[in-house]
């Protein structure tokens, strides 16, 4: 089996992840509930893990880093925080459902929506101009489209927001490990991220890097103040009530450091030249509209494409009985579907990870051209 | 002989004071803090010798970390002390 649906989860794991993951349930208890070694030893881990992922992205306090079960926990906990009934919201229209939903549950919510084309970043970024106010509670944005791997400004939508005294709320389940976030640049309210994606920890682990007081999602023991019913005014136990996942956390700190060991720069590259790759022996065949652009400062590794000639799913199947894994439909993100043109058909969604190659990408060309 | 503990607030902030003080070579352990010390109920403290309290509070002051409380401890008991006065 080829896997290219590293935007779901990136399936290949380096071996010290798996290490980590196996070797920590027979040496960690719960952190924080105890004195004794094996609770010492798993909470510094998770220290150790907070430290490495404030570095990762020029985060100055460790503390402000919490753990998560995934990116849709932290961008919950962020939205809980920030967004009041009767508020108004500004999004990017390529928001997953992750954004959405919580959002369209809070009841009289004004939601702004920057539809804009395409890689097409200037005119986003006016989008964004003329819909952010001092009026606005909060700016919520994509780093990167989960479905077309555009690379959203997201800088510079983090200095509008500084500007005009926005909170910023980023969800970079497609960027935490293959695009540089500094948190100390940005700014942001909060920066929601998966552990199981591009930072290569096992499914089930997410991050939170806060910037902003946060509302508790979950309430619950912290191990800390535990007279007090309200839970703790202090990060990051205000946000991480009951047990942690701490093989979970042992597995992302070593995905973490094979992030760091590669850099995120190369690890980008190896994504987009692989995607340029698939896109080049697409583009010449008539049978199929691929979503690309040869500028590499805003597109990651990620490729939409659509047959013209078969319904995407129809075609998703027969990639897998051919020994491919590719995802088609709307990838929870029916906005940028809408915004892209694609709401009818959705998309066949190729995504890489580090262990993907030149080789494999071969394979896969070959069938689409051939079948 | 005397000891001072370095009561903090989480697990998480007590790890990273004790990490701090090894790595400035200030010897030191972490520990689940004594009931008698936390009117808030659970917490963990960090032990350390007498003499290099000042270093230790100067430590935290850079790295922006602030205690809970500091106590020193002696055969009579724990007596609470007061940080701004040592820095």
């Amino acid at each position: 089996m080829i896997y290219f649906d590293a935007a779901a989860t990136s399936f290949q794991k380096p071996k010290a992840v798996v290490q980590a993951v196996s070797s920590a349930m027979s040496r960690y208890s719960s952190p924080g509930r105890g004195g004794y070694p094996s609770a010492q030893q798993a909470s510094r881990l998770l220290l150790q893990c907070r430290m490495e992922l404030a570095e990762l992205f020029d985060a100055r306090d460790p503390e402000q880093v919490v753990f998560t079960t995934n990116a849709t926990h932290g961008l919950n906990i962020a939205i809980r925080s920030l967004v009041r009934p009767g508020g108004r919201v500004v999004i990017s229209g390529y928001e997953h459902n992750a954004v959405t939903r919580p959002l369209h549950s809070i009841e009289r919510l004004s939601i702004h929506m920057v539809n804009t084309p395409l890689f097409d970043q200037a005119a986003m970024l006016e989008g964004f101009r003329s819909l952010v106010t001092p009026q606005t509670d909060v700016v919520i944005c994509t780093h990167v489209s989960n479905v077309f791997g555009y690379i959203l400004p997201i800088e510079e939508i983090a200095q509008l927001c500084r500007e005009r005294s926005v909170p910023l709320v980023i969800d970079a389940s497609q960027s935490a490990g293959t695009l540089p976030i500094r948190q100390s640049q940005l700014q942001a309210s909060f920066i929601a991220m998966p552990g199981h994606k591009g930072l290569y920890g096992p499914q089930g682990t997410g991050v939170l890097l806060c910037g902003a007081e946060g509302t508790p999602l979950l309430l619950g023991g912290t191990g800390s103040s535990s007279r007090d019913q309200a839970m703790p005014d202090f990060l990051p136990d205000r946000l991480e009530a009951g047990t942690h996942n701490v093989p979970g956390i042992a597995g992302l700190l070593a995905g973490v450091r094979f992030v760091r060991s590669l850099g995120t720069e190369r690890i980008c590259r190896h994504g987009q030249i692989l995607k340029d790759q698939l896109a080049d022996a697409l583009s010449g065949d008539p049978r199929y509209r691929v979503f690309h652009t040869a500028d590499r400062s805003l597109q990651t590794g990620v490729l939409s494409f659509l047959p013209r000639d078969t319904d995407g799913e129809v075609l998703c199947e027969a990639l897998g009985e051919a020994g491919f894994s590719l995802r088609a439909g709307y990838h929870c993100a029916p906005f940028a579907h809408q915004t892209a043109g694609t709401i009818q058909t959705g998309t066949v969604r190729f995504s890489v990870s580090a262990f993907n190659t030149g080789g494999e990408v071969e394979a896969l060309s070959r069938f689409l051209r051939k079948r | 002989m005397n000891h001072v503990l370095i009561v903090c607030r989480s697990v998480t902030q007590a790890q990273r004071v004790g990490m701090i003080l090894t790595s400035a070579g200030i010897t030191n352990r972490v520990f689940r803090s004594p009931m008698g010390l936390t009117e808030r109920g659970c917490s963990y403290s960090v032990r350390i010798a007498q003499q290099p309290l000042r270093q230790a509070l100067q430590l935290l002051h850079d790295h922006h970390i602030q205690p809970v409380k500091i106590v020193s401890q002696d055969a009579y008991g724990y007596t609470e002390v007061g940080q701004h006065d040592l820095l």
